[in-house]
């Protein structure tokens, strides 16, 4: 889909002939990066090319690539501004919408909803020979989305209903979709699009990974609807393992509290709370298992009620020994020394695994496995990372600057000293003036051989006349 | 149910709910230290331009530049493995492509294949194509280009198009202007 606009997008160069203009080569090349997926030397390529006047006549199109590829590294203000400094009327039709499309996801990125109305309704692209309206899969989503913000179910239902059942946008917007609903308080709805995303066949790990949490949270509806039935026979049709496996043993303990099965509901606990791993399921469940106690006691009598309290003291003890470790680590955290050793460990190359194993050994036993991974785990730290594994690769390339400068700092000493001893041959040897005489010289030797050629021609024919009249001419 | 039973009942949704309904759009960005970060991206890009720029200068300034580019259409009778440019007669590169590089070629990308020095005066720049030719056989042919090089950069384009009369892969070297 990402590929469909790039290809609309770069279309044009596809006709042309081989022959082709040093600007038109200038472009490909500039694609050559691109198709490869390497978008900053693209657009480091695009930047050389623009400075040497290389763009050609077309130069709206270097901007448009110029943007894509800022887009596609990551630098989205910067292809803004490039998208935005293009003026209206220089770009043709075909521009314009290229344009829109990428502001849009800009836009959509940001979740500027209003200026992304504005860009998507300038996106139209005509109806096909047949006479349907054609549909960009991403345009349609971003589209159902914004329907989704502004609470137009009906039309964001219509539009995903437009898209293929197997493109993983309409998976995720349908499951924000059924998010927005149920934030709405429309749990009917909510529902019912959580079960017709639970339906799609699992065509990818992405499409089957949402299908399991659409499952989840179809559960978890019931179980607000207090429809305890359908909660529990969608909790037992997941899968025993998976990512969302602690969640949804927790919702399947609270809801054996809600039907008062409070034996179920301490064995899952307990099974729960043994996990080494802190997350708010296992939380719960070191908190859910001595309720589940305390019920037992109070109902049935198979539990008694010290149990429970020193249960109650279990769970006290593990939440305090918990919030000192965050405390410790929080204070850490705050450590440039600490936080620099832990980035050490993303800042080191790919490939030298043993080196990255001991790293992370050594973390791993300051932190704790489980802190490891969730830390990890968040989308911000993630960003974070890669941000500074980009920083560790810029700081590498500007420590060996300084040498590959003075590399060529020594070639233009050099050429410096041949073009001032070029000069002063030509001044103190007189070479201008030698230069003169040679042509000349040349020119005469030119001429001698002209007319040496001439005579050589007019020999050759009276040599070949006969003798007869030869003798007559004699 | 006692009001401890329902206040955890109601926590226990919440958090279930809270760990399986994260927006799946997950994409916010970290605000201000993007900005900065793209800030310093674009500043070492311009760095990398402006560096490339002074090489191209010192190294192959424009009175001797020749610079060689690949370019492919089709590639349906031939797939290419690798190219060996001559100029004058002596190898000056040979590369090897990936499936990705083949790839990109035949979208409309055209290689930089060689940048260098030559005389000023005549010259000549031969390629050899070696690669899959029709029917899968091993295949290798030669084209090649004679160019007078004057005070501006050269630029010469090995283009491989597909031959639909006679089923062939066909190789050009030009000049382009």
């Amino acid at each position: 889909m990402k590929q469909f606009f790039c290809e609309l997008l770069f279309i044009c160069v596809l006709s042309s002939p081989a022959a082709q203009p040093v600007d038109e080569l200038t472009y490909r090349t500039v694609l050559y990066e691109y198709f490869q997926e390497d978008y900053q030397a693209a657009l480091l390529t695009a930047l050389v090319a623009e400075a040497q006047q290389r763009q050609g006549d077309d130069s709206i199109r270097f901007d448009l690539a110029k943007g894509s590829f800022a887009f596609a590294d990551g630098m989205y203000g910067y292809a803004n501004n490039i998208f935005e400094s293009i003026a209206e009327g220089e770009l043709e039709q075909i521009d314009k919408l290229r344009l829109a499309f990428h502001l849009s996801r800009e836009y959509h990125r940001r979740q500027s909803w209003p200026e992304l109305s504005t860009q998507l309704a300038k996106i139209q692209l005509g109806k096909t020979w047949l006479g349907r309206v054609k549909v960009h899969p991403e345009v349609e989503f971003m589209r159902a989305e914004l329907a989704v913000q502004q609470g137009q179910f009906e039309q964001a239902e219509a539009l995903y209903a437009s898209m293929s059942l197997q493109d993983p946008l309409r998976s995720y917007g349908v499951f924000n979709m059924g998010v927005a609903y149920r934030a709405g308080g429309m749990l009917s709805e909510a529902r019912s699009t959580f079960e017709q995303l639970a339906q799609i066949p699992a065509y990818s790990n992405e499409a089957y990974d949402l299908s399991q949490r659409a499952k989840l949270a179809l559960a978890l509806i019931a179980r607000q609807q207090n429809d305890t039935h359908q909660a529990e026979s969608v909790l037992q049709a997941l899968p025993g393992e998976g990512r969302y496996q602690d969640v949804a043993m927790a919702a399947y303990g609270g809801l054996a509290m809600d039907n008062q099965d409070y034996e179920l509901a301490a064995r899952i606990w307990m099974t729960l709370q043994d996990e080494e791993y802190w997350t708010p399921s296992t939380a719960t469940a070191r908190l859910g298992f001595p309720l589940s106690l305390e019920k037992l006691a109070a109902s049935s009598g198979r539990a008694t009620t010290g149990m429970a309290l020193l249960q109650y003291k279990e769970a006290e003890a593990s939440f305090v020994t918990r919030l000192g470790d965050l405390t410790r680590l929080s204070s850490e955290a705050k450590d440039p020394a600490w936080v620099h050793g832990l980035l050490q460990v993303f800042a080191q190359e790919q490939g030298d695994e043993a080196q990255m194993q001991a790293l992370m050994d050594r973390w791993r036993e300051q932190l704790g496995h489980t802190d490891w991974l969730e830390w990890l785990a968040t989308d911000q730290v993630h960003q974070v990372l890669i941000q500074w594994r980009t920083l560790n690769e810029m700081q590498d390339w500007l420590g060996n600057l300084p040498g590959h400068l003075e590399a060529l700092q020594g070639v233009a000493q050099e050429q410096r000293r041949r073009g001032e001893e070029a000069k002063r041959l030509l001044v103190d040897e007189g070479l201008l003036e030698k230069r003169e005489l040679l042509v000349v010289q040349t020119q005469h030797m030119q001429d001698l051989i002209v007319a040496a050629q001439q005579a050589q021609i007019k020999r050759a024919l009276d040599w070949m006349y006969p003798p007869l009249l030869k003798k007559e001419t004699y | 149910m006692t009001w401890t039973a329902r206040l955890f009942g109601v926590i226990s949704i919440c958090v279930c709910f809270l760990a399986a309904n994260t927006q799946a759009n997950e994409t916010q960005g970290t605000g201000k230290l993007d900005e900065e970060m793209e800030d310093v991206k674009k500043a070492l890009i311009d760095l990398k331009r402006d560096l490339v720029i002074l090489e191209e200068d010192l190294l192959f300034p424009a009175s001797s530049q020749v610079s060689v580019f690949l370019s492919m259409d089709v590639g349906e009778f031939f797939v290419l493995d690798a190219v060996t440019v001559k100029l004058n007669g002596k190898q000056v590169t040979h590369y090897l492509y990936t499936e990705k590089q083949v790839s990109a070629l035949i979208r409309g990308g055209v290689q930089k294949l060689y940048v260098g020095n030559v005389k000023q005066g005549n010259n000549r720049v031969t390629a050899f194509f070696t690669g899959r030719g029709p029917q899968g056989r091993d295949f290798r042919r030669a084209t090649s280009v004679d160019f007078e090089k004057g005070f501006e950069p050269t630029f010469i384009e090995l283009a491989i198009t597909d031959e639909t009369a006679d089923y062939q892969p066909e190789f050009v070297a030009e000049v382009s202007n």
